[in-house]
């Protein structure tokens, strides 16, 4: 992100979604088995999971109005991932 | 801009509110009024499109309208009444983001050279990197501006979002502020020690890299401290003088015994 010469910031909130997205979808795939490594990768997720979700739970309408903004200001996407 | 999740507001209709409240702040700042704080006034859902609405407000480009009077805005009716001494630019802006928001997402299709297929995040992760930034958005509202289009208002506004960049805002701006306090090799130090050294960094950030403070009752230690240290400069200095003084007396004493001998020889 930090070497494009365009816009990002409304890419942002795009981003925590996807990679909810796909840590949800990797602690699916590695619950199936029960061999140590994966149950290894599942709580390493399932971490990184929670810490993404103390992240993304401050950006409020109060505390996050500018990610918000140009969010809604992408002509793409506007209100619709909401 | 409360934002309470228990509301029986959806999180569109806040943020939507948010974002409304926010662009008329702007723009009422930049024209060195009173920011605006009750904006309860202006029920927002009647500000909303209809088909016919396009045209208001878009006689000419002028972004917020700063040459026209208060009169001249085209306002859609609706707003004139609702909003009694706000037929002004800002309620212009404040028009133009509710058709915007109201108005379904744009098609890449309509961005001409650009592909559906390469729009975002969705495509295939090999593309991810050379695709993820495309369209670039900034192009569709210079568009706008332009062609004087129905959002050239709000371009403006999207000028000023835009040139933030993501790791400065919010949440975002804390990890990075975090990450440049905490090397890679600091993996022991705790989340206490690190959030203490960020709000540490962040008060002297934000007071101009100045870490003490103004206020007297809190900064008498370290006056103190100094005077204490400046009070022992000073004995140092004397006690050195005082030693270089002795050796002078010494030396010149010395000097006097040597001429008193020589005359007693002669």
């Amino acid at each position: 992100m930090s070497k494009t010469l365009t816009v990002t910031s409304h890419h942002l909130i795009t981003v925590y979604n996807d990679m909810f997205d796909h840590m949800d979808g990797v602690m699916q795939a590695v619950a199936q088995n029960k061999t140590q490594w994966k149950e290894d990768l599942c709580f390493a997720v399932k971490l990184a999971r929670q810490e993404l979700s103390e992240y993304s739970a401050k950006v409020t309408a109060t505390t996050g109005i500018l990610l918000i903004s140009t969010h809604l200001l992408d002509p793409l996407r506007k209100l619709r991932p909401f | 801009m409360d934002s309470n999740p228990e509301d029986e507001t959806s999180y569109t209709t806040q943020y939507q509110e948010a974002f409304l409240k926010y662009v008329e702040n702007e723009n009422w700042a930049k024209h060195r009024r009173a920011p605006v704080n009750e904006l309860e006034t202006v029920p927002r859902n009647n500000l909303l499109p209809s088909a016919t609405t396009s045209g208001s407000c878009q006689s000419s480009f002028d972004p917020y309208h700063l040459s026209s009077s208060d009169g001249e805005c085209l306002m859609p009716n609706n707003v004139a009444e609702m909003t009694p001494g706000r037929s002004d630019p800002a309620a212009c802006v404040l028009t133009t983001a509710s058709l915007y928001l109201n108005w379904p997402p744009d098609a890449p299709n309509n961005w001409g050279q650009i592909d559906s297929n390469l729009n975002d995040y969705q495509s295939s992760q090999m593309k991810i990197a050379s695709t993820f930034w495309i369209p670039d958005i900034t192009d569709w509202w210079r568009q706008q501006e332009e062609t004087h289009s129905k959002y050239a208002n709000l371009s403006n506004v999207a000028h000023d979002m835009f040139s933030i960049i993501p790791d400065g805002v919010g949440v975002e701006a804390s990890f990075s502020f975090g990450r440049g306090d905490l090397g890679w090799s600091q993996s022991k130090t705790t989340g206490q020690t690190h959030r203490e050294e960020v709000v540490v960094r962040q008060f002297a950030r934000d007071n101009n890299g100045i870490l003490a403070v103004t206020d007297p009752e809190i900064d008498t230690i370290n006056t103190e401290n100094d005077s204490v240290m400046n009070q022992e400069a000073g004995e140092m200095t004397l006690h050195r003088m005082s030693r270089v003084h002795d050796i002078l007396e010494m030396w010149q004493g010395s000097e006097n015994l040597r001429a008193a001998q020589k005359k007693s020889r002669a």
